[in-house]
C-alpha cells in the first residue's frame, strides 16, 4: 500500500514492479491488471505509461478496457489479452463473468488499485472487493498494490490487499508539499447571501486566469460548471482559451479538452470532480476552488493538481460563493495549515451488491454455496456477513425470496443435482451483463446539435420539462431545444439572455464532520471572525445583537413569523444529510403536536422548518428520544427510502436500469418502484430488499450517528431565541433552493384552501 | 361551499345521476346500489416478472382493497370496468388463494366483469358475468369510450369508462402533488385505476383531453381524502 499525496507520481511507481518483471522475464498473457475509479483516468494512464515503455524499448502491450472501448477491440482482448490491462471495477466484474475468466486470469501476477481511497466505503468499492475476492481465487499468487492519497488512518486500508495470511507493507514516503492557499475575501459588500455561482467574483477569476500560465477552476456541480463557463466567456475580451470538463459531456469532447490541456494549449479548464483524480499535467500553476470545499481531503486532492514538481509549492485560491461559504473556506484553510485530514468511513458492504455479484458468479460457472460464502467473507466490506444473511441473499437471487408459495416460474438461479448453483437461462446472464454496476443513474438522454455531433447527456426529466423554443445551457453553449427525435434531444445554437440550466442528480457533497466542527468554533472566535470580509463581519455582528451566535455549548434555535408561515431554525452544523434526517423527524413531531408543518430546507449548517402554527417550546421537539420510534416510523415512510429502494432494487436486479431516453407512455411498460415498495412493505416487511434499503438509507445518512451525537450533546442545552422577525443568520437558509415538502395536515389544509380558491375562481367567472 | 372539509368521498351529479366518488378510486351509485372499480390489473407483478421475480403481492393487495370497498357500500352488484387482469394468460394462472378470494367477493355482491383490452378473454369459472359493456341507470359503463358510428369523435353519451388511468399533478404553494383522480364533464366520466401496481396518464395529456369538453372537473384522490377541482386552472401541470 503506497500512500502519497496527489502529484507525487505514485501511479507510475505502482507499475514499476510489473515493468521490471516483464523486462526480466517476458511472458505472453495478462500479467498486470490496473483498476481505476475513473474511465478517463485509465485512458490517461495508458497514454502516460505507453510513452516511457516505448522509449525504453520494452515490448509490452498496454491497453484499456472500459464501457467506452469499441466492441471489436473488446472481443480481441478476450482472445488475445494484452500484458497490461487498464480498466474499471465494473469492467473487471464483467470480465470475471466470462466462462474463460479462470484461464484468462490464471497467469496474472499483479493487480494495481489506484485511488483506492476514492472507492473504499462506496458501493463501487463493495463491488470491487467482491471482484478481487473472486480474482484471487483464480490467481492465488497475484500481488495486490494499493495506491491511496493521504489519509488520517491509512492502516485501515490494509485488509484490501488480501487475506490476513498475506504479507503486507505500508509505504508512506515523506513527500509533504508546500501549499500556498489563499481565500478571495471581497472587501466590497457584493458578497451574495445565497447561491453557488460566485458570479460576483467573475472578474477576479478571469484576472487570475490571465495572470497564470494554466489554471484549473474546480466547481462542485455540473450546473455550476456550465454557468461559470458561460460567465467567463461573456467577459473573455482577450480571447483566452478556456475549456469545460464534466461527467455529462460526450467522451470525445472530454478527451479533446484533456488532450489540449496536456499539450498546454488551454489557459484554463472549468471542471467538476471529473478531474479530481488523475495523473498530473505539466504546468498547472494555479488551482481555483469556486464554492465551499466541503472536506479537507477533497480540497487537498484538488490543490495537488497544481505545481508539477515535488519541490514546487501548490498554489491555490478559494472563492467562496456566498456568505456562509466564507466560514467554510477559512475553516478549510486552517485545517490544511494544521494538516488535519478527514477520516475514511468503511460501512458494511451493501447486500444488493452481493446479490448482483452472486448472479455474476453463477454466470461465470456453477458454484458451491459453502465455498462461495468463504470467498465473499474475504472481501473486507463483507467480512462480517453471517451465513444466515448470505443464504437469505442467495434465496433472493434465486427465487425472489418471497413468502408467497406459488412463485416458481421465474427463478434466476437453481441448485443442480450436483449441489452447485447455476443460472437458469442465457437471458439471466444477458440481463446481469446489462445491469452490472453500483451506480444507478436517473434516466438520461443524449443531446445532439441538429445536423451535428452529440454533445453529451442530460437527465430525462429536464428534457421533459422543455418545450420547443426553450433555451438551455449545455456543454458550454446556449442551445435552443428543437425536439426529441429517435430518443435524442435535438438542439440548435441560440442566444437567449436567460437560458435554463440542467439540473443534475447527485454531485452535492455533504460537509465533512471535521470541517463542520471547525466552522462552528470559528464563529465564536473574535480573532478569526476579524479575518472574514467586512460585509460578513457586519452581518455576524448584527446577528449577535438581534439574536445570538451559535456556539459549542448550546444549540441555537430561532423561531419567528414571516408572511403567513412560522419558521423554526436550528443551527446544528451537522452536514446536509444529517439535517435532511433531522428535518424529516422534526416535521413528524411537529405534525403530531399540531403545528401543521409545510416544508423544510436543510443545508450543511442549519435547518429551517416552516409551519402554519408557531412552535412555542422547541426544547421538547428536539429531545434526543427522537431517534427511537420516530426514526423507525419515518424510515418506513419517507420518500428518501423509496429513492433508496429504487437504487437497491435496480442493483439487485429486480428492475432494469433505465435505458437512455426511455419514457413512460400512457401504457406503462415498467412498474413504478414506489408501488412495489409500498406493496412489499405491507405484505413482507422483512424481505431482503427492504433490509438492504434500510441499510442503504442508514449508510447514506452516516450521519444518523452524527445526529444522535448532536442531540445527545445538546439535550437540555438549547438556546431558544423567539424573535419578532427573521434573523440575519437565517437569511441565506431561507433563500436556499432544494426544499423538502411535508405530507401531512399542512398539505391537507393547503389542498382545502386551494380547492376553495379554485372554486371561488370558477364561480367568479360565471 | 361544498366539499371543503377533508372527506373520504364526494357526491357529484353526472348526467343527473348521483355518483359518490371515493378516495380509494371506487365509485358508488346509491340509486342503483352499484359499485364500480376499474383497471385492477390483477397479476401485473406476476406478468411482468419475466427476467426478475417481482413481488406478486399486488394481486392480494388489490383484492383486499376491493373487499374493503365492497364491505363499505354493500352493493347489489359490482362492475369491474375492464383490464381486471393484466393479461388474459395471467387470469388463467391465478393462484388458488386469490381465486378463492374472488369467489368470496362473488358471494358478497354480483360481480360484472367488463372485458378490456388487456383481458379480452376471461376464465369461465370467475363468479358473476362477463360482458363487453353494461348500463347503470342512464349511463353506459364500458372499458373504452364508445363513439358514434355516424359522427367522428362524437361519444355515444353518457358513459363511465376506465382504460386511461387518469392522474393529475397539482401545483401547490410549496410543492407538486401527483395522484390518481377521477375526471369528468357532463358526458363522460373516466375512472382512476384501482390496481396496486398501476401507473397513470396525466389528465392534461392530449389522449384524455380530446375526450372531454371545457367544463371538466377532477376528483383528486390524495391519501385518504378526495378533493374536487375544476380542471381549468393553471394549478394543473404537465411534467410528471
Amino acid at each position: 500500500m503506497l500512500v502519497a499525496p496527489t502529484g507525487a507520481g505514485k501511479t507510475l511507481a505502482g507499475f514499476l514492479p510489473s515493468l521490471i518483471d516483464l523486462h526480466h522475464s517476458p511472458s505472453e498473457g495478462l500479467h498486470t491488471l490496473y483498476i481505476s475509479p475513473l474511465k478517463a483516468l485509465a485512458v490517461d494512464i495508458a497514454r502516460n505509461l505507453t510513452m516511457p515503455v516505448e522509449e525504453m524499448g520494452l515490448d509490452i502491450r498496454i491497453e484499456t478496457r472500459t464501457g467506452d472501448t469499441p466492441t471489436s477491440k473488446r472481443n480481441r482482448q478476450r482472445v488475445q489479452p494484452p500484458q497490461m490491462l487498464l480498466t474499471t471495477p465494473e469492467s473487471l466484474e464483467l470480465m470475471l463473468g466470462w466462462p474463460e475468466a479462470s484461464a484468462l486470469f490464471s497467469q496474472l501476477k499483479c493487480v494495481i488499485i489506484d485511488e483506492i481511497h476514492a472507492l473504499v466505503g462506496t458501493k463501487r468499492g463493495d463491488l470491487l472487493s467482491l471482484s478481487l475476492a473472486a480474482l484471487r481465487h483464480s490467481a492465488p499468487d497475484c500481488q495486490t498494490i494499493g495506491l491511496s492519497a493521504t489519509l488520517a488512518t491509512p492502516e485501515a486500508l490494509m485488509p484490501w490487499l488480501g487475506p490476513e495470511t498475506q504479507n503486507k507493507t505500508l509505504v508512506i514516503p515523506d513527500l509533504s508539499r508546500r501549499i500556498e492557499l489563499d481565500i478571495h475575501f471581497t472587501q466590497s459588500d457584493d458578497l451574495p447571501w445565497a447561491g453557488h455561482s460566485a458570479h460576483y467574483a467573475i472578474a477576479e477569476i478571469y484576472q487570475q486566469i490571465q495572470a497564470h500560465q494554466t489554471t484549473l477552476v474546480f466547481v462542485n456541480t455540473r450546473a455550476q460548471a456550465e454557468l461559470l463557463f458561460q460567465a467567463l466567456w461573456h467577459i473573455n475580451d482577450d480571447g483566452l482559451k478556456i475549456g469545460i470538463h464534466h461527467g455529462s459531456l460526450d467522451v470525445a469532447q472530454r478527451r479533446r479538452v484533456e488532450a489540449a490541456m496536456a499539450d498546454g494549449r488551454l489557459d484554463a479548464v472549468v471542471a467538476t470532480s471529473s478531474l479530481d483524480l488523475g495523473i498530473d499535467w505539466a504546468d498547472i500553476d494555479l488551482v481555483i476552488q469556486v464554492g465551499a470545499p466541503k472536506g479537507t481531503a477533497r480540497l487537498m486532492q484538488r490543490i495537488g493538481r497544481a505545481g508539477h514538481r515535488l519541490d514546487a509549492a501548490s498554489k491555490a485560491l478559494i472563492i467562496p460563493a456566498n456568505r456562509f461559504e466564507t466560514f467554510e473556506a477559512l475553516a478549510a484553510k486552517l485545517a490544511i495549515a494544521e494538516r488535519h485530514l478527514d477520516e475514511l468511513e468503511q460501512p458494511e458492504g451493501a447486500l444488493e451488491i452481493l446479490a448482483q455479484h452472486l448472479v455474476g458468479r453463477a454466470v461465470a460457472a456453477p458454484f458451491d454455496a459453502d465455498r462461495m460464502y468463504q470467498q465473499i467473507t474475504t472481501a473486507p466490506p463483507y467480512s462480517h456477513v453471517s451465513r444466515e444473511m448470505f443464504d437469505k441473499v442467495l434465496d433472493f437471487v434465486s427465487t425472489g425470496g418471497y413468502a408467497l408459495g406459488h412463485y416458481n416460474q421465474f427463478h434466476r438461479l437453481v441448485r443442480g443435482v450436483d449441489g452447485l448453483w447455476r443460472v437458469t437461462s442465457a437471458a439471466v446472464a444477458t440481463r446481469w451483463r446489462m445491469n452490472i454496476g453500483a451506480i444507478v443513474e436517473t434516466g438520461t438522454m443524449k443531446v445532439r446539435l441538429k445536423g451535428g455531433p452529440v454533445l453529451g447527456e442530460i437527465e430525462d426529466y429536464f428534457v421533459q420539462g422543455l418545450t420547443p423554443g426553450d433555451s438551455f445551457i449545455f456543454a458550454g453553449r446556449v442551445l435552443e431545444f428543437v425536439g426529441v427525435k429517435a430518443q435524442i434531444a435535438e438542439a440548435r445554437p441560440a442566444s437567449a439572455s436567460e437560458p435554463k440550466v440542467p439540473a443534475y442528480a447527485g454531485g452535492r457533497l455533504p460537509l465533512s464532520p471535521g470541517l463542520a466542527d471547525k466552522v462552528r468554533s470559528l464563529l465564536t472566535d473574535p480573532d478569526l471572525v476579524a479575518q472574514l470580509p467586512p460585509a460578513v463581519v457586519e452581518w455576524i455582528g448584527l446577528q449577535a445583537t438581534r439574536s445570538a451566535l451559535p456556539d459549542e455549548h448550546r444549540l441555537l434555535v430561532e423561531t419567528f413569523p414571516r408572511g403567513a408561515k412560522n419558521y423554526l431554525v436550528v443551527y446544528s452544523f451537522a452536514g446536509r444529510n444529517a439535517h435532511q434526517t433531522l428535518g424529516m423527524l422534526l416535521t413528524r413531531r411537529m405534525e403530531r403536536a399540531g403545528f401543521s408543518p409545510i416544508g423544510f430546507v436543510a443545508t450543511d449548517y442549519a435547518i429551517a422548518v416552516w409551519s402554519l402554527h408557531p412552535v412555542t417550546s422547541p426544547e421538547a421537539l428536539l429531545h434526543s428520544d427522537m431517534l427511537g420510534d420516530d426514526l423507525e416510523e419515518w424510515m418506513a415512510e419517507s420518500s428518501m427510502l423509496k429513492r433508496c429502494f429504487r437504487s437497491v432494487a435496480t442493483i439487485a436486479g429486480l428492475i432494469d436500469k433505465k435505458t437512455p431516453g426511455h419514457e413512460k407512455t400512457g401504457k406503462q411498460v415498467t412498474i413504478n418502484s414506489d408501488l412495489i415498495y409500498d406493496v412489499l412493505r405491507q405484505h413482507q416487511p422483512d424481505h431482503l430488499l427492504l433490509e438492504a434499503t434500510r441499510r442503504d438509507a442508514a449508510r447514506g445518512l452516516t450521519d444518523i450517528r452524527r445526529l444522535s451525537d448532536l442531540l445527545a450533546r445538546y439535550d437540555g442545552h438549547i438556546l431558544h431565541q423567539d424573535l419578532p422577525r427573521i434573523s440575519p443568520l437565517s437569511i441565506p437558509l431561507l433563500l436556499e433552493v432544494g426544499r423538502e415538502a411535508v405530507t401531512g395536515t399542512g398539505i391537507d389544509e393547503m389542498l382545502s384552501d386551494l380547492q376553495a380558491e379554485l372554486i371561488e375562481d370558477a364561480f367568479a367567472e360565471i | 361551499m361544498p366539499g371543503l372539509t377533508k372527506s373520504s368521498f364526494i357526491d357529484i351529479r353526472f348526467h343527473g345521476e348521483l355518483c359518490r366518488l371515493y378516495a380509494d378510486a371506487s365509485l358508488f351509485l346509491p340509486d342503483e346500489q352499484t359499485l364500480i372499480l376499474s383497471d385492477l390489473h390483477l397479476q401485473k407483478g406476476f406478468a411482468q416478472s419475466k427476467g426478475a421475480p417481482l413481488p406478486g403481492y399486488d394481486t392480494q393487495d388489490t383484492l383486499n382493497r376491493a373487499e374493503q370497498a365492497i364491505r363499505r357500500n354493500r352493493p347489489v352488484r359490482t362492475i369491474l370496468l375492464g383490464d381486471s387482469f393484466h393479461t388474459s394468460e395471467a387470469a388463467y394462472s391465478l393462484p388458488a388463494a386469490q381465486r378463492e378470494h374472488i369467489a368470496r367477493l362473488g358471494e358478497l355482491t354480483e360481480l360484472i366483469w367488463i372485458t378490456g383490452n388487456h383481458d379480452p378473454d376471461l376464465p369461465a369459472d370467475l363468479p358473476g358475468r362477463a360482458l363487453p359493456q353494461i348500463n347503470a341507470l342512464s349511463v353506459l359503463c364500458s372499458h373504452l369510450p364508445a363513439f358514434s358510428a355516424s359522427e367522428e369523435h362524437k361519444l355515444i353519451s353518457p358513459q363511465i369508462i376506465g382504460h386511461y388511468h387518469p392522474k393529475a399533478k397539482l401545483k401547490l404553494k410549496a410543492r407538486h402533488l401527483t395522484s390518481k383522480c377521477f375526471i369528468f364533464d357532463s358526458q363522460l366520466l373516466i375512472m382512476p385505476a384501482f390496481g396496486s401496481f398501476t401507473g397513470g396518464l396525466n389528465v392534461i395529456s392530449h389522449d384524455i383531453q380530446r375526450l372531454l369538453g371545457p367544463q371538466q372537473k377532477a376528483g383528486f384522490c390524495f391519501q385518504d381524502s378526495i378533493y374536487l377541482f375544476p380542471v381549468t386552472s393553471a394549478h394543473f401541470t404537465s411534467s410528471v
